[in-house]
């Protein structure tokens, strides 16, 4: 695992989970900005757990591409866990509600869809890491946003395993005084 | 890490620590050894639980169809 500027790039075997993200992830990355947030960040980077949904910003620009997004994510065999129709989903997204696409006939691992609703939330999208892959690239939520949101946001053991394991793992090359400023915007949330 | 030496994961009472000194412990595994070593690792893990909540979720629609099928709902 090496940090190349803004990039990690990561020499690794690919899991199941790794595949699926990739290939969602190439889907909506043709009609938005994304940027991946929460447990599944710590799964790329190496942590011995799994997941059971992949949190996701998506810049959506309006109704339309939204639409497109939608129908192309259908045709290529997922479905919306949430929401029976594509006006639906949009209307869920803009009250600021989630929505989950899995592959059909399944429910789990799946994909919750959000919009930015904050300046932070923003941050996120606007600073995303690469993440370079084998056969792609992902792009994830800043390591130190990660730690905070995890370490004095969520809060659960579980997260703070995840924090735990990230402060370890880039022990040297992490901003603490980033962790603590997105830590007091947090505290603001 | 040395791989014919390898660092012993130190052992706690507090299971909550356990855990910790287990992150810590593989934290740095991940950090010192080549990314195909400890990824393929991980692909055990995360692969037989997807696999397994796959078929479990399959086999349950199967039943469910069948439930629907014998009381005609």
């Amino acid at each position: 695992m090496r940090f190349i500027g803004n990039k990690i790039k990561i020499d690794k075997t690919l899991n199941q989970l790794d595949k699926e993200v990739l290939e969602f992830t190439k889907i909506i990355s043709r009609y938005a900005n994304y940027v991946i947030v929460s447990g599944y960040v710590a799964i790329l980077l190496g942590r011995s757990r799994t997941t059971e949904d992949v949190d996701i910003f998506v810049d959506i620009k309006n109704k339309k591409t939204f639409e497109n997004m939608y129908k192309a994510l259908l045709k290529k065999g997922y479905w919306c866990l949430n929401a029976g129709d594509v006006k639906r989903a949009y209307t869920y997204l803009q009250e600021g509600i989630s929505i989950r696409f899995a592959k059909k006939n399944l429910v789990i691992p799946n994909f919750e869809i959000k919009i930015p609703k904050d300046k932070l939330d923003r941050e996120t999208l606007r600073n995303a890491t690469d993440v370079v892959l084998p056969k792609g690239k992902i792009k994830i939520a800043p390591i130190e946003m990660q730690i905070a949101f995890k370490r004095y946001y969520l809060k659960s053991p579980k997260d703070i395993e995840d924090a735990y394991y990230l402060e370890e793992l880039f022990k040297k090359k992490i901003n603490k005084e980033k962790i603590l400023k997105y830590k007091k915007e947090l505290e603001g949330k | 890490m040395n791989p014919l030496k390898p660092n012993l994961l130190k052992p706690k009472k507090d299971p909550k620590k356990e855990r910790l000194e287990f992150v810590k412990y593989w934290a740095n595994y991940v950090k010192t050894h080549p990314d195909k070593i400890w990824s393929k690792q991980q692909k055990i893990l995360i692969d037989s639980q997807l696999s397994s909540t796959k078929q479990l979720q399959r086999k349950s629609k199967k039943v469910f169809n069948l439930l629907r099928e014998i009381f005609k709902y």
